[in-house]
């Protein structure tokens, strides 16, 4: 039995997969000759995940009512996917989009408990949370601010840990909490209720070397985000930029996992010293190609990290 | 008769290889200089002031300049904006398309009550009617229903009877906000499509509780011919109230009455691709052409290959279409 399992993130496709299945690829075929119905259904996109050995998915928390109305129930989309070879709904991701606002306390948390039901009838385990809005317009965050964005996350993370989930913190490099805050509001929050979902190329981009920080927080940390970047300790004004994560030029913050600047072995080694246990989820935001940067990525994991940990 | 093109040709839901560039103002940029170069002077823009479901929000922090805000934040002020589009060689913004369906989806993503409806498309309307003004543009576009299979689900618990009262209710907003989009000098328009409570033949009723001086007529084709009306016959009968006439085209047969159910552009059984690249289809474009001359139509045609696969393909297609198709097909009529 391995330790590590892999899951995906589905959002790298286009912001949501639409059909179920695509019954016929002549019908999209005819007067373009082009690959769309390769890219266009669940069906396919998820046999390429367990052809590349992935066997969890995470979803958007936008998906949601999507998928119930194509699929009836989320249920029902679970076991399409377990039909193709999709272990389990691993993740969804979610906002905590005005956090910091006392005001809108009860909003925040009941917009997060529509996703934490929705988790717990996929049967997935990780609701990971942006937990505040973008830096533009919003950041930064005063010390009261950061408390009432604490205090969200801990109402959240209690409710979900009574259906068993586990609310966790993803931090974004465009989000209002940012490099010169974010270890502080991490430990605002209580430990029984809050875990930490690593981004390893949203933190590299912020500034944080990810493995310092897992070193001294991997007790906190309950799941990866995994994929690479070139663009290390981006500056302020880039992070801080409206619509920061889609730079205005078309270039790439993200890359396959050993195309860019992060530690990953580094990384290995500690989860092997640390005995990390579970999913971990492998993202390709940013390529024009997603199989090939699935693919790439897998192989890296494959020949270069599981020799380490596995 | 001038044709313009729209910027809702292009897919922002679909999944696809190179999806994530159209999400940068690169993709936008140089989309706008390629229209251009197809020769088509004027755009039509989607506009959605909604950001609180996850696909709109993401549209909202992109490049694609779907409201006021992502236009601030994307391309530093309106004027800005139209001035990089006449720099592309964009004359003009021809109109911006408000649908009532992305109220509706607001509606549902903030767990309101249903009758909160009414006012979000209000809001939508009088927001982008003072974003039009400020660019320059005179067609205020609105698809004034939700699509049927979330109507019914929300006001009408599976039971269509709530149908004419909710009309009627519409028609009266619809009224007062062209009266006050004809203050700003903008006319408003309606859209009837496939999925929506006035679809095909069904305009003619509402159409007749519309206040036809400041209200008026903007036919998709496509939508027309997928809802079994003949897209001639109801341009010919509203002649005297048309503006930004949408031609689009589809091969797409309702036979499984998707235009009832939620998300009826994405059909789970039987047919799945609801439209095709201008010329591609079945729709009579040339019929429609015709009588737009014959009655000395003189507005906007805006040009439509919606969720084409090849947008760039799809543009030289519809300039081939405008110079040498349908228009060389009644070319002597």
């Amino acid at each position: 039995m391995e330790n590590l399992k892999y899951s995906y993130m589905t959002n790298m496709w286009g912001m949501i997969v639409d059909f179920p299945k695509i019954h016929d690829f002549n019908e999209w075929y005819a007067h373009d000759f082009g690959n769309a119905a390769y890219y266009l259904d669940w069906d396919k996109i998820l046999k390429y995940y367990v052809c590349a050995g992935i066997k969890g998915i995470e979803l958007m928390f936008y998906h949601v009512p999507y998928i119930r109305q194509f699929f009836g129930t989320l249920k029902d989309f679970a076991d399409f996917a377990k039909e193709r070879g999709i272990e389990q709904i691993t993740g969804m991701f979610s906002v905590a989009v005005g956090s910091e606002n006392p005001d809108k306390f009860d909003e925040v948390v009941n917009f997060n408990q529509v996703w934490i039901d929705a988790l717990h009838e996929l049967g997935g385990e990780n609701l990971i949370i942006m937990p505040a809005g973008q830096y533009y317009g919003v950041g930064p965050l005063s010390e009261e601010q950061l408390r009432n964005a604490a205090a969200v996350m801990n109402e959240i993370g209690r409710r979900a840990a009574d259906k068993g989930i586990t609310a966790c913190i993803h931090n974004e490099f465009w989000c209002a909490i940012n490099l010169y805050d974010h270890e502080k509001f991490l430990e605002m929050t209580d430990p029984r209720y809050v875990s930490y979902c690593l981004d390893t190329a949203q933190l590299t981009i912020m500034g944080v070397d990810v493995v310092d920080f897992y070193d001294k927080y991997h007790d906190r940390v309950k799941g990866f985000h995994l994929k690479d970047t070139t663009f290390p300790n981006a500056p302020d004004d880039l992070r801080f930029a409206p619509g920061a994560e889609f730079a205005d030029e078309g270039t790439r913050w993200f890359w396959e996992l050993g195309a860019g600047v992060v530690d990953f072995k580094g990384l290995w080694n500690l989860m092997k010293n640390y005995n990390h246990r579970g999913w971990v989820t492998i993202e390709t935001d940013g390529t024009p190609d997603p199989l090939a940067s699935l693919l790439l990525s897998k192989w890296y994991i494959d020949h270069e990290l599981s020799p380490i940990y596995k | 008769m001038k044709f313009g093109c729209s910027l809702e040709m292009v897919n922002m839901r679909i999944s696809e290889p190179g999806f994530k560039h159209k999400l940068s103002k690169s993709y936008w940029v140089e989309l706008y200089q390629l229209i251009a170069a197809a020769g088509f002077k004027g755009i039509e823009m989607p506009y959605n002031p909604f950001m609180t479901d996850g696909i709109a929000f993401n549209m909202g922090r992109s490049g694609m300049p779907i409201n006021r805000y992502s236009i601030k934040t994307k391309y530093g002020s309106v004027r800005e904006f139209v001035e990089l589009l006449r720099e592309s060689g964009i004359e003009e913004i021809t109109g911006v398309h408000v649908s009532a369906n992305d109220a509706m989806i607001e509606v549902m993503s903030t767990f309101r009550q249903p009758y909160h409806l009414f006012g979000l498309i209000e809001q939508a309307v009088l927001e982008a009617v003072e974003f039009l003004a400020e660019c320059g543009g005179r067609t205020q576009v609105l698809s004034p229903t939700p699509e049927i299979g979330l109507a019914d689900r929300l006001f009408g618990g599976g039971d269509r009877g709530y149908a004419p009262g909710f009309l009627a209710r519409i028609a009266e907003l619809v009224n007062r906000l062209g009266e006050a989009a004809a203050a700003s000098g903008i006319r408003l328009s309606v859209r009837n499509e496939f999925w929506s409570l006035t679809r095909g033949g069904e305009i003619d009723a509402f159409l007749h509780q519309l206040d036809s001086r400041h209200v008026g007529y903007s036919p998709d084709l496509a939508h027309l011919a997928i809802a079994d009306a003949d897209p001639v016959e109801i341009v010919r009968r509203h002649k005297g109230r048309l503006s930004a006439v949408r031609f689009s085209d589809t091969f797409f047969r309702d036979v499984e009455r998707n235009f009832e159910k939620p998300n009826p552009e994405i059909p789970v059984v039987g047919p799945q691709r609801v439209f095709c690249d201008l010329g591609d289809g079945r729709v009579d474009i040339a019929g429609v052409y015709r009588v737009l001359k014959e009655s000395g139509y003189d507005g906007w045609v805006i040009c439509e290959s919606k969720k084409t696969l090849n947008v760039y393909k799809a543009l030289l297609k519809m300039r081939w279409s405008v110079d040498h198709g349908f228009a060389k097909a009644t070319r002597g009529a």
